[in-house]
């Protein structure tokens, strides 16, 4: 998928299925300027906006971190892994 | 695992890593619903004037109610497009066993032997031309 560059610099846009497709595994094709309003307000696109992001962004990449985790049952004892791994103040 | 604790030590891991680990972020209706990074990486120097600096695509991550529409991809082609904007000579990629980030390469994510291949693969994804010194 080649992503658009929008007007904001470094924000990159791109359209993906709403809903799932299973087992078809469509490629779904980028598209541009109104069609992806007009495809948004029908229902079956969403936007998704892709950008760079900053040490602002921590917690929240933190929760997406934390949530993969969870998920891939890694979890146990990363808190102090990552402890350890930062450099000691000052 | 406590949350709170994590979200603490993660942010501050972020914020001391920024410089060498740029975040990107997908967002649907201002929800964050995926990363991935981009590791930059000094290589060490040769006769080539030019600073040769390589990347590393890391912990490609959507979340799995959203996952098979291609959010993954769209993380990508952000990354790629800062990485050549940044002129790496180079993108390197170590995929788990999903093998969604080999797939946005052109690689079968779900090949004969896509679980085995996809754990041990490094793909390169040449940037620039290369240069005439080697090594």
């Amino acid at each position: 998928m080649a992503a658009r560059k929008d007007g904001l610099a470094g924000t990159y846009v791109a359209l993906a299925e709403r809903h799932n497709r299973a087992g078809l595994n469509e490629p779904v094709a980028p598209t541009v300027g109104r069609d992806i309003h007009k495809r948004v307000t029908a229902g079956g696109w969403m936007r998704v906006t892709v950008r760079r992001a900053s040490a602002d962004d921590a917690a929240v990449l933190a929760g997406l971190r934390f949530r993969w985790l969870t998920e891939s049952g890694d979890a146990v004892n990363w808190t102090r892994v990552l402890s350890s791994r930062l450099s000691p103040p000052g | 695992m406590d949350e709170g604790p994590f979200i603490e030590a993660f942010s501050a891991w972020v914020r001391d890593h920024v410089a060498t680990h740029v975040p990107f972020v997908a967002e649907v209706d201002g929800d964050a619903v995926g990363m991935a990074w981009l590791m930059v990486a000094d290589r060490v120097p040769n006769s080539d004037p030019q600073r040769r600096r390589f990347g590393d695509i890391q912990s490609v991550y959507v979340v799995p109610e959203l996952r098979d529409r291609r959010i993954g991809a769209a993380l990508l082609a952000a990354v790629l497009a800062v990485a050549r904007g940044l002129e790496l000579e180079h993108v390197t990629v170590h995929s788990s066993d999903r093998g969604a980030a080999l797939s946005a390469f052109g690689v079968p994510a779900r090949a004969t032997l896509a679980p085995l291949v996809a754990r041990v693969a490094r793909r390169m994804i040449a940037l620039r031309a290369p240069v005439v010194c080697g090594g």
